[in-house]
């Protein structure tokens, strides 16, 4: 692999990753908006998950390592 | 309600449990799998009439396990809906070229998703 195309990897491996909080955080906000989801108890689940992700994104955002 | 059964392949508890919240409001029954090895142990109890499924997965892929899914009697035909945060063509054309009915880019809107799964599930009831 060149360094390039090793980089173009690695960068497509970090934007999945920062992906994947972000997709739990739209879907559960999207649930919640859409008042599908009436049950008080799963409601103060999505709103845990969302919260639990947008700190997961922050820190690996804040990470210096994914900075480079 | 229409209570088809819907497999759900996510390795990410987070997005396994939303999903399977707005699936079962709108009427599905909803199996998990956070890897292969249990989404054949759930295939095995129940042979499921769509299956959502997340191309990371641990030690065998989404992509991998689309393959042997294919290759079983009975779900040859069954829709699958390839979930992924990886984007581009390459996505899109291997999707096409293993068999999946679809695919959804995350993050999604479940309401977007909700509406995928009962239009693949009504295409298929006409078939």
């Amino acid at each position: 692999m060149t360094d390039r195309t090793e980089g173009i990897s690695e960068r497509a491996q970090r934007l999945h990753d920062l992906r994947q909080p972000l997709a739990a955080i739209l879907a559960a906000a999207s649930a919640l908006r859409s008042n599908i989801v009436a049950d008080p108890v799963a409601r103060e689940r999505l709103l845990n998950i969302i919260a639990e992700n947008a700190e997961r994104l922050a820190e690996m955002l804040d990470d210096p390592s994914a900075n480079d | 309600m229409s209570g088809e059964t819907i497999l759900v392949v996510d390795d990410d508890a987070d997005i396994q449990m939303t999903v399977r919240l707005a699936l079962e409001i709108s009427g599905y029954k909803v199996m998990e799998g956070s890897n292969a090895k249990e989404a054949f142990d759930a295939i095995a109890k129940c042979t499921p009439d769509l299956i959502l499924l997340d191309v990371s997965l641990p030690l065998v892929s989404g992509w991998q396990l689309l393959e042997k899914i294919r290759s079983i009697p009975g779900l040859d035909e069954t829709p699958v809906v390839i979930t992924t945060a990886h984007v581009g063509n390459e996505v899109s054309r291997r999707a096409t070229q293993l068999g999946a009915s679809d695919y959804l880019a995350k993050p999604f809107d479940v309401e977007a998703l909700s509406g995928l799964v009962r239009r693949l599930l009504a295409a298929r009831k006409n078939e």
